[in-house]
């Protein structure tokens, strides 16, 4: 059990993501990839073709894989108690990961048209400290505390088909996107209410909770030693890219350019999968009080074991399961940004992002600048401020080869000279073919 | 799936290769400590006793006070064997050698039959007649009278036929008795009187005149029944209360025997007490003395106006009469008794009795201990089997127990640690700790206010790595009552000691 929740907080974690809002792409804005972010955003070129492309960005707090990991013996090993020790009372991870398949755009005249499909991963677990600690280390350090051990957690992939359009009417672009998501798995909190009270006495249990957990082919819970957890929902396999779990989602994104001046608004993901497929639901409302075994009987010749009071223990988690359909939301993002030319090859801009997801809101914001310093060669960076991150410096780097571009970026280039003291990585690395002539 | 995102985090990073570490890596730092309770429980010392052997049974006095009573076998005589003992009086076959002569009872010796009740029976008779003519024959049983009160007699007519001898017809008169009644006369016989008479009206004489009586049975008999045995039989009351006892001392205040009789033969009855011996758990045997073992109990009974009542006799052995508190303050685990009883022990013929086919007697014994007295490291041992294999992430534990007495008596503990070929592993403590104490008690015994007590119970690393070897728990439990076992104590049906204990389980990766 605790090998498992320490992938799902730490190893598991590394490979789920906080997010996601991508400042260095949104404002590489004659790329085909930076349409994802403003379906205003059109490259020049007549037809952009996405080869398989990816990207990925996590964000978490507490403490890094250098705080955790020691040298023990010669041999790496994690260092619990210095994991916890550098927790906060409360504790985000976030994931997103998304893996481009194919894409097209065509400018057709004013028009512009576009199709797309992508495989998207996201995960986001919020978490008390007091979770981890009792988990590893025990109820005893809270003896005579009721401690909080409500969290939210989300994991989920779908299938991403997208066609978009738009229309530019002099100086302003409009566009628009339509998605039709198809789920290949989630595992999803509706409430996640539960405390425990150990009382000081011997100990007594009280155990509270308002639980509600979403299952889509991910879980198969029996007990607490006794589950199930498929995790292969998040690859990619073309057998599982139509599903009974469905949704759509739409973006929506305007672009002004003013001479020198670009300005741009957008909102993405507005939508929500219906999961159907494989589903389970999880519940526990219940308040269960422990206070040990009544052995009057037993004090006069029978025996009792400890084993019994154990066995006793784990029915407090024990959860009822229906199968109800449910739905859950995208991580609806929005794009406020401008752009000013200073010079033909050399740009800086300013936005302001925002992400809702889980009832919680994740504001940025960020500077940028883009140098073409060759014909051939654009390079770009970005300062962004997360919540209470502000060392966070991305970079861009892309190169044209004719028809061929190659792109590659990050918006935070210090975790990849220091991963073990870094608690947000990105990059997002891809391949475009570009037909048609630019207009410089 | 791990290492699908392990490999694109890798990408995400610029070949940070260290993630692969994660896989499968070892951890440190994570010895936790779980809290958890383990037992919680309210039980009173009637609850502790309450579950003992089939002999034992738990009483209250009026005023609450425990009593553990020990019950022996019931045993019970019927009046069968007595009614069993008349009937063989009388011989299979009884020659009628007169015409008027007394039934030849041979009775047990002492035993006068003034009058039964028959239930069942069936009475033959036949005679010859070798007189050549015919004869007219009354035969009479003046002693018996019918169900309708009518005297019991029989008129024949012989035909002479030409030949000699003659015989009745039928050859063998059949007659059933039941619900007749005998009357013995002023001598306390039965007699049969024939009349032969000839055609002239001349009584005469008949030949082989003989008379039996079988299937006979009693419903009621009176007289005099003489001295017999009831025969109470051997047996032995194991007192479990001291099964387990390996050391102090016990002493009750106030303890019983009760010698139960329920009589309802008419009959004076006095017992007979052939032994009464209390054996200790330290192998002595102790017989119980008192006056009424030397002379013998006499035993209510009906009289003969109260046919059909059942008389209870209660003899109590107590420490006034007898030596019972010596000898159940020596640790008894068992009464081992034989009392039978006599009847009419003083001979006195004049005092007539009864018996009834419902007539009973029944003798039983029991022996109360009143939990109401003194102990003083009365010490009892019990195995526990246990099994710490399946804990192999446990590296130490601390218990925490706390015990809300309000009984009059302590309870020290120490266990003992061995493994399967009995070999001592360790001790739970290095010395019996006092884990229960006695609630403090007034001059009469009396609990005034309830004991509290917390102990914390440390099995440290070493200590729970000994005992993973451990097979079983040796417990010796000492009980003394408050002060020691100084003062005597009263414990009531009412009081109860709340024992809860919890444990913290450091665990080990």
């Amino acid at each position: 059990m605790k090998k498992c929740l320490l992938a799902a907080l730490f190893t598991g974690a590394f490979s789920l993501a906080f997010g996601q809002s991508e400042p260095t792409l949104h404002f590489m804005t004659n790329w085909w990839q930076a349409n994802q972010t403003n379906p205003a955003f059109w490259p020049d070129e007549q037809i952009n073709i996405g080869l398989p492309a990816l990207s990925n960005t996590l964000f978490f707090t507490g403490a890094t894989y250098g705080d955790a990991l020691v040298e023990q013996n010669g041999e790496t090993v994690l260092d619990v108690d210095q994991l916890i020790s550098q927790l906060e009372d409360r504790n985000l991870v976030r994931e997103n990961l998304r893996l481009e398949t194919i894409s097209a755009g065509f400018r057709l005249g004013k028009f512009h048209l576009g199709i797309s499909h992508a495989v998207r991963f996201h995960a986001f677990l919020d978490y008390p400290k007091t979770l981890p600690q009792l988990i590893w280390q025990g109820n005893a350090q809270f003896i005579g505390q009721e401690i909080d051990l409500g969290h939210d957690f989300q994991i989920g992939s779908f299938n991403e088909f997208g066609v978009t359009g738009a229309y530019t009417l002099g100086p302003l672009t409009a566009g628009a996107r339509v998605k039709w998501l198809t789920g290949l798995g989630d595992l999803s909190t509706e409430k996640g209410q539960a405390s425990l009270y150990t009382a000081p006495e011997i100990y007594q249990l009280s155990f509270e909770t308002d639980y509600l957990l979403h299952t889509s082919s991910v879980l198969d819970y029996n007990s607490y030693t006794d589950f199930e957890f498929d995790a292969n929902f998040g690859q990619l396999d073309l057998s599982r890219l139509i599903t009974r779990n469905s949704g759509w989602a739409f973006d929506f994104g305007v672009n002004i350019e003013l001479e020198k001046l670009r300005l741009s608004a957008s909102v993405v993901d507005l939508g929500s999968i219906r999961w159907t497929e494989n589903v389970t639901n999880y519940s526990s409302q219940a308040s269960v009080n422990y206070d040990g075994l009544d052995i009057s009987l037993a004090l006069t010749g029978d025996s009792v074991s400890l084993q019994e009071a154990l066995d006793t223990l784990e029915q407090i988690l024990v959860f009822d399961s229906t199968q109800n359909n449910y739905s859950t939301a995208l991580p609806a993002k929005v794009y406020l940004s401008g752009g000013y030319e200073i010079t033909p090859s050399l740009t800086v801009g300013a936005g302001l992002f925002g992400e809702w997801y889980r009832e919680q809101f994740f504001p940025a914001g960020a500077l940028n600048v883009q140098w073409r310093v060759l014909r051939w060669l654009q390079i770009g960076a970005t300062y962004t401020v997360y919540r209470n991150t502000f060392f966070n410096f991305g970079v861009s780097g892309a190169v044209r080869l004719g028809p061929v571009q190659v792109f590659l970026l990050t918006d935070n280039l210090p975790a990849a000279f220091n991963p073990a003291g870094s608690r947000f990585f990105s990059a997002r690395a891809g391949l475009n073919l570009a037909f048609g002539a630019r207009t410089e | 799936m791990r290492r699908f995102f392990l490999f694109l985090l890798a990408l995400s990073l610029f070949g940070c290769n260290h993630f692969d570490d994660l896989e499968g890596i070892e951890t440190t730092g994570d010895d936790a400590e779980f809290a958890i309770p383990l037992v919680n429980t309210r039980a009173s010392l009637k609850d502790l006793l309450e579950s003992l052997d089939d002999y034992t049974f738990l009483d209250t006095s009026d005023a609450g006070l425990i009593l553990l009573r020990y019950k022996g076998d019931i045993v019970t005589k019927t009046s069968d064997e007595i009614f069993a003992n008349i009937q063989l009086a009388l011989p299979p076959l009884i020659p009628v050698i007169d015409t008027a002569m007394a039934l030849p009872f041979n009775t047990p010796e002492g035993v006068e039959i003034d009058y039964v009740e028959l239930k069942t029976g069936i009475m033959q008779y036949t005679f010859v007649s070798y007189h050549e003519e015919d004869l007219t024959v009354k035969v009479k049983f003046p002693q018996a009278v019918k169900p309708d009160g009518e005297p019991l007699e029989f008129t024949h007519v012989v035909n002479y036929a030409g030949s000699t001898p003659v015989y009745p017809f039928p050859l063998f008169i059949n007659y059933d008795l039941a619900g007749h009644k005998l009357i013995a006369d002023t001598s306390g016989n039965l007699s049969i009187i024939y009349e032969a008479y000839r055609p002239n009206g001349e009584r005469d004489t008949l030949s082989n005149f003989f008379v039996t009586v079988t299937n006979l049975t009693f419903e009621y008999a009176e007289g005099y029944f003489g001295n017999q045995i009831h025969d109470g039989e051997r047996d032995t009351i194991f007192i479990e209360f001291f099964e387990s006892w390996t050391q102090g001392d016990v002493y009750f205040n106030d303890p019983k025997i009760y010698v139960n009789v329920f009589n309802s033969f008419g009959v004076p009855t006095r017992s007979i007490v052939n032994i009464f011996d209390i054996y200790t758990a330290l192998g002595n045997v102790l017989p119980l003395q008192a006056d009424a073992i030397e002379d013998g109990i006499d035993f209510d009974y009906p009289l003969l106006t109260e046919v059909g009542e059942e008389k209870v006799t209660q003899f109590t052995f107590t420490k006034d009469n007898s030596n019972i508190d010596q000898v159940l303050g020596s640790k008894p685990i068992a009464l081992d008794y034989d009392v039978d009883a006599i009847t009419n022990p003083d001979s006195i013929t004049a005092i007539r009795g009864f018996i009834t086919d419902s007539s009973r007697y029944t003798v039983n014994v029991e022996v109360e201990l009143p939990i109401y007295g003194r102990a003083s490291g009365f010490q009892a041992i019990d195995t526990v089997r246990i099994d710490f294999s399946n804990f192999d992430a446990v590296s130490e534990v601390e218990f925490k127990l706390v015990t809300e007495n309000n009984l009059p008596m302590e309870v020290k503990l120490q266990g003992v640690f061995i493994d399967e070929q009995g070999v001592v592993i360790d001790s739970l403590f290095s010395q019996s700790e006092s884990l229960i104490l006695a609630a403090p008690v007034d001059a009469e015994g009396e609990v005034l206010a309830p004991a509290k007590n917390t102990q914390y119970i440390p099995v440290g690393a070493e200590k729970f790595d000994r005992l993973r070897q451990a097979a079983n728990l040796l417990i010796y439990a000492a009980f003394s009552t408050t002060e020691n076992g100084t003062k005597s104590v009263k414990v009531y049906s009412d009081q109860d000691v709340r024992i809860l204990m919890g444990m913290i389980i450091k665990t080990r990766d």
